[in-house]
């Protein structure tokens, strides 16, 4: 008997004798109580039986056998019931593949010729052989009309079932239509969109030649003498950021100078100070970068001051006056006339 | 075992007579099989001493604290210790008994006497009970598995409610046997 596991194991070394005291009591525990247990029993001894009348018991468990089994008379019985037992049933195991064996040879040995049930039927009375070949016709007609029926019918489904595969591929035809419709028009209009942002930066650079300041000059005589002068014209090209101012100074006095962008009654828009003339061939120049967004359209006035070492305070009043320490000393005023295009 | 203690132990096995009965048949059938997987050579006797015990004290009043089974189990041992213990029950090793007792066995014939029975004892059952235990009880080991799965899976049971019926036949069968073997070797002497 082969093992299976390792309670059944267990369950066969107690039948055979081989566990302990208190191993056989846990057992009993068990089956008297857990009807599963007790059938486990059974059936392991039935199959150590059969195993032991087979004679396939390995040597030590037949030596268990045969001490357990051999030495008591009800048990003793029992092998020979199991010994018959496995003997009637393996010769009948034996003798129904011997039939069928027999029966397949038979088959392919006499195959049908078809023409067998047709003479058995010729043998039959006339009465009975009528009354079987209606009932056989009537069969026939019924089954028939029923595979007729169930042939339209299937027929109406399989068409039904086409016409619906046919409508949902044109449908899907279309909608893959569509879709690339859509994709091509997404296309141009992408490219649309491309050349339209490119004419417009055309456009722009077109609108505003130039970011480069403008440059225009002053001279001093411009500041000493604002009344007697035209305003300067400025002309502030679109697009331009700064107005870079160059103010030439006849004389460099001071040692710094400030210069700021007033409106015509009087108010700061803009102011730089501490500025340091630049020593050129005809003297000095100062230079001031004014955004070009602080111009006002129109008139614009700019003054200039001269500015002690200190830097910041009053106007002194006149060019000719005695220079304080950090104090500025308005030099002049001058108008510049702003127009834009 | 008298009448009153015998219904006394039914009604305390099952409220209902019958499965009261069903129970009993059960509880002397493991009593007899402990018995016998412990050796015992009378095991039927001692498993209706046990009964009787068992009888005898619930008609006494003894208070059954678990189960009825263990109860028995727990009488059942000491029956069987007591057994053992009568000196005409003394065992000894079989190699001892080996030339004193060894009977001698006409196999072949003793064994052709339970075939011829077994036939005569299977053409008695039901086809479908004969079909069963041919084919419950062919091949060993893995095969023998497989078998019993397919066999359950055929006849749309459960392989313990297979187990049950062939095990209820092959019992049928011993028992018809045995009696046979027993008229028939009677009737040759």
């Amino acid at each position: 008997m082969g093992r299976i596991n390792s309670k059944d194991d267990l369950v066969k070394r107690y039948l055979l004798g081989d566990l302990s005291e208190a191993e056989q009591s846990a057992l009993e525990d068990e089956y008297f109580i857990n009807p599963s247990e007790y059938d486990r029993l059974c059936k392991v001894e039935d199959e150590l039986l059969d195993a032991a009348a087979r004679g396939s018991l390995s040597e030590i468990d037949r030596e268990a056998f045969e001490r357990s089994y051999l030495t008591n008379p009800q048990r003793r019985r029992r092998v020979k019931f199991a010994r018959a037992l496995t003997q009637v049933v393996d010769e009948n195991r034996a003798a129904k593949r011997a039939a069928l064996q027999t029966a397949a040879r038979e088959r392919i040995e006499r195959p049908d010729t078809g023409l067998s049930w047709l003479s058995h039927l010729a043998r039959l009375p006339r009465g009975l052989r009528l009354a079987l070949s209606t009932t056989a016709a009537l069969l026939i007609l019924i089954g028939g009309a029923w595979l007729v029926i169930e042939t339209s019918r299937l027929r109406a489904r399989l068409a039904e079932a086409l016409r619906e595969s046919e409508a949902r591929r044109l449908q899907e035809q279309t909608q893959a239509r569509q879709i690339a419709d859509l994709e091509a028009q997404y296309k141009q209009l992408a490219e649309e969109r491309g050349r339209l942002q490119a004419q417009l930066r055309a456009a722009i650079e077109k609108a505003s030649p130039t970011s480069a300041p403008v440059i225009f000059a002053l001279s001093l005589r411009a500041f000493r003498d604002p009344g007697g002068q035209e305003p300067r014209p400025l002309i502030i090209p679109r697009g331009a950021k700064e107005a870079s101012l160059r103010i030439n100074l006849t004389e460099h006095v001071f040692p710094g100078y400030q210069v700021m962008l007033l409106t015509t009654d009087g108010k700061e828009v803009f102011a730089i100070k501490g500025l340091r003339p630049q020593a050129t061939r005809n003297g000095y120049v100062l230079i001031v970068n004014i955004p070009a967004r602080k111009f006002a359209d129109g008139d614009n006035v700019i003054s200039l001051g001269g500015v002690s070492s200190a830097g910041g305070g009053e106007p002194l009043g006149s060019i000719g006056g005695v220079i304080s320490a950090g104090k500025v000393e308005t030099l002049g005023k001058a108008i510049v006339k702003v127009r834009r295009r | 075992m008298t009448p009153e203690a015998f219904t006394k132990l039914l009604a305390i096995l099952d409220s209902d007579p019958e499965t009261a009965g069903g129970k009993y048949e059960q509880l002397r059938r493991k009593l007899i099989k402990f018995f016998e997987w412990r050796g015992s050579f009378i095991s039927d006797e001692l498993a209706d001493e046990t009964l009787n015990r068992l009888a005898r004290k619930i008609d006494e009043g003894k208070e059954i604290e678990k189960n009825v089974f263990a109860l028995s189990l727990g009488i059942a041992r000491f029956v069987l210790l007591e057994t053992l213990k009568r000196p005409d029950n003394k065992r000894v090793e079989m190699k001892e008994l080996a030339t004193v007792v060894a009977p001698p066995e006409r196999r072949e014939e003793d064994d052709d006497l339970w075939v011829v029975c077994l036939r005569e004892c299977l053409s008695g059952v039901s086809e479908e009970n004969r079909e069963l235990i041919i084919e419950y009880y062919q091949g060993e080991g893995r095969a023998r598995i497989d078998e019993h799965k397919m066999l359950a899976t055929r006849l749309g049971v459960s392989l313990n409610t297979l187990f049950s019926r062939a095990k209820r036949t092959r019992d049928k069968l011993e028992e018809c046997v045995r009696r046979c073997v027993k008229k028939k070797s009677k009737s040759a002497t």
